[in-house]
């Protein structure tokens, strides 16, 4: 591999900085391993898939709220069904105290 | 190092990260919004059965309707623990098998709109229970003879109601009420 060869430093030794940037950065690079631009697509992985959970994150948080009205519907039927029964029992102790 | 070996190993190390990006971040968090969904489900029909059949009495005291599934019901929304556990395992047992078919009967004698209510009930029980405890779950839920008698004549979510069913009459979910609120 051109980039691995040190001295190829010394080839460059009367070139331009911008050669002697790229041979370093290509040996950096080479350090990483045998897939280094593997970086790059588990950025682009761990993106899609943050994406993909704050999106369910949102949904759940709607969920969440379209419950909460659900929940204080019930409580609305069941003061209702309070009510009925209330009223129930009261007319009965009524009739008993008639009696 | 050539192209191809470089191109194998460069495929095999995205679908590693793939799959652990997907396990530790999509999952918990798919995870979560089932179960929301699944309680949000549950509420509506808490609603439905207190507007309707309660409200009308057609279900009433003493049964297990009243006495179990709405008590099981409530006890969803009660729950402090970010965890429900439960006991269960979902292999035949005779008693909660005779309680089913009891539990089934009573869901079948009220009118259409209540049982699809209360199927859609014990459907998203089983899901919730599912979803908290996932690997013992998905494990019972194949093997046991109960899922397999609905198998040969049920969809997925027959199945489902059976398993609401089942830990509906069974009572082996543990719930922590604390209520410090």
């Amino acid at each position: 591999m051109v980039w691995l060869d040190t001295n190829s430093l010394k080839r460059y030794n009367n070139s331009p900085s911008i050669l002697l940037f790229m041979d370093k950065f290509f040996e950096i690079i080479a350090g990483y391993g045998q897939f280094p631009f593997g970086i790059v697509v588990g950025i682009w992985l761990a993106r899609g898939a943050y994406n993909q959970a704050l999106k369910f994150m949102g949904q759940t948080h709607a969920s969440l709220l379209e419950e909460k009205k659900q929940l204080r519907e019930t409580v609305e039927a069941q003061q209702k069904r309070i009510d009925l029964l209330h009223d129930e029992a009261y007319s009965e102790k009524k009739r008993i105290g008639e009696r | 190092m050539d192209i191809l070996s470089f191109t194998i190993f460069a495929a095999i190390c995205t679908a590693i990260a793939f799959l652990l990006i997907q396990l530790i971040v999509v999952f918990p968090a798919w995870r979560r919004f089932r179960i929301q969904k699944a309680t949000t489900s549950l509420s509506k029909c808490l609603k439905r059965l207190n507007s309707d059949s309660l409200l009308n009495g057609k279900i009433h005291n003493g049964h297990y309707l009243h006495d179990r599934f709405y008590r099981l019901l409530f006890s969803f929304f009660l729950n402090d623990s970010p965890k429900i556990k439960s006991t269960a395992n979902m292999g035949y047992d005779r008693d909660a098998e005779r309680e089913m078919s009891q539990f089934r009967r009573e869901i079948n004698d009220l009118d259409p709109e209540t049982t699809a209510t209360i199927d859609e009930a014990l459907s998203a029980i089983t899901q919730i229970v599912i979803l908290h405890n996932p690997v013992k779950f998905s494990i019972y839920l194949l093997r046991s003879r109960q899922s397999r008698v609905v198998r040969e004549n049920g969809s997925f979510k027959k199945r489902m109601v059976r398993g609401g069913e089942y830990l509906t009459v069974s009572d082996k979910i543990t719930f922590d009420t604390h209520c410090h609120a």
